[in-house]
């Protein structure tokens, strides 16, 4: 018995412990936490859905509000020309009747620029997440 | 077991960011056991465990977004299971992990010749009945080959803790394989 008197020693032990094999769990655990996180990715993917349809909406609704505003400015334009002619007053040397003639089709086109670019910005944000998924 | 080299556990995060579900399985399947095993220390309640197992991933999952890879990935998952059992341990018990440090083993001794597979058993036995905070250590010592400083991270115990837990379960398990033996010679 003396021969292995101390065998359970330190670096024994040691090595007992490193080759323990790796624990696992049931299958039944593994197939239910896998089922739990893919039901969690469904339900983000149609809050996400629901999130870009709603942005969506709400980016359509601007832009139709800035291109009415744009209209509602350019048919009320008398009043910055009746602007324009105090300004004229003031700074009589100016010439500007040429941009009054225009500014109904300036101020529309103005308007139209920021709802083009949320449009297009939009329309490539759709793109490149389509592309990724 | 299976060790991840960089590449490879770069790969994952990418994979487990997009969300991939056979990335969240082999996250199980690597690192499930332990996690597993470490909860178990704590709570013997199988069902709770069992909960607390799904928390974790489900916290992985919704938070693998921002893991900012300046650790191993694995310690960033053992922190998560460690946290969750504190909050369990603190929210149903009102208790920290600190606080758990009394010795609890009382191990009958196995009546059998003992060849290298059976001293592994025996060893399990022994271990289960270690104090919790050493079993963790022990788990993460030597399931990982984390170092003393990785396992000071998960845990949050100081580093010289880890140190004494280490020293500490080791020497016991040795006197008490020792005393094994000798009623059995």
């Amino acid at each position: 018995m003396s021969g292995f008197e101390k065998k359970y020693d330190e670096t024994f032990i040691d090595s007992l412990l490193f080759s323990r094999s790796k624990p696992r769990i049931s299958e039944d655990l593994k197939e239910n936490t896998l089922y739990t996180l893919t039901r969690l990715k469904e339900d983000e993917l149609q809050e996400e859905a629901v999130q870009k349809k709603f942005y969506r909406n709400i980016v359509g609704v601007f832009s139709i509000l800035i291109l009415l505003f744009g209209i509602l400015i350019a048919q009320n334009i008398q009043f910055f020309q009746s602007l324009y002619l105090l300004a004229k007053d003031i700074f009589n040397g100016l010439r500007l009747e040429s941009f009054v003639r225009i500014g109904k089709f300036v101020v529309i086109g103005l308007a139209a620029v920021p709802a083009m670019i949320i449009f297009f910005t939009e329309k490539h944000k759709k793109k490149s997440s389509h592309h990724i998924s | 077991m299976s060790y991840k080299n960089k590449t490879e556990s770069d790969d994952l995060v990418r994979r487990l960011k997009r969300k991939e579900e056979g990335a969240f399985e082999e996250l199980i399947e690597d690192y499930g056991g332990v996690i597993y095993k470490v909860l178990h220390t704590y709570i013997k309640d199988k069902n709770t465990v069992d909960d607390l197992f799904q928390d974790v991933f489900i916290k992985i999952f919704k938070n693998v977004h921002t893991f900012r890879e300046e650790s191993k990935l694995s310690v960033w998952i053992y922190q998560i299971a460690l946290n969750t059992t504190k909050n369990h341990l603190r929210k149903k018990y009102n208790k920290d992990i600190y606080e758990l440090q009394e010795y609890t083993a009382s191990v009958d001794p196995v009546d059998e010749d003992l060849d290298n597979k059976d001293l592994r058993a025996l060893l399990e036995t022994y271990i289960s009945g270690l104090p919790e905070n050493w079993q963790t250590v022990i788990n993460l010592y030597y399931f990982h080959s984390y170092s003393y400083n990785e396992i000071a991270d998960i845990t949050g115990f100081p580093v010289g803790t880890v140190k004494t837990y280490l020293y500490r379960a080791k020497d016991k398990l040795c006197s008490l394989m020792e005393k094994h033996r000798k009623e059995l010679s």
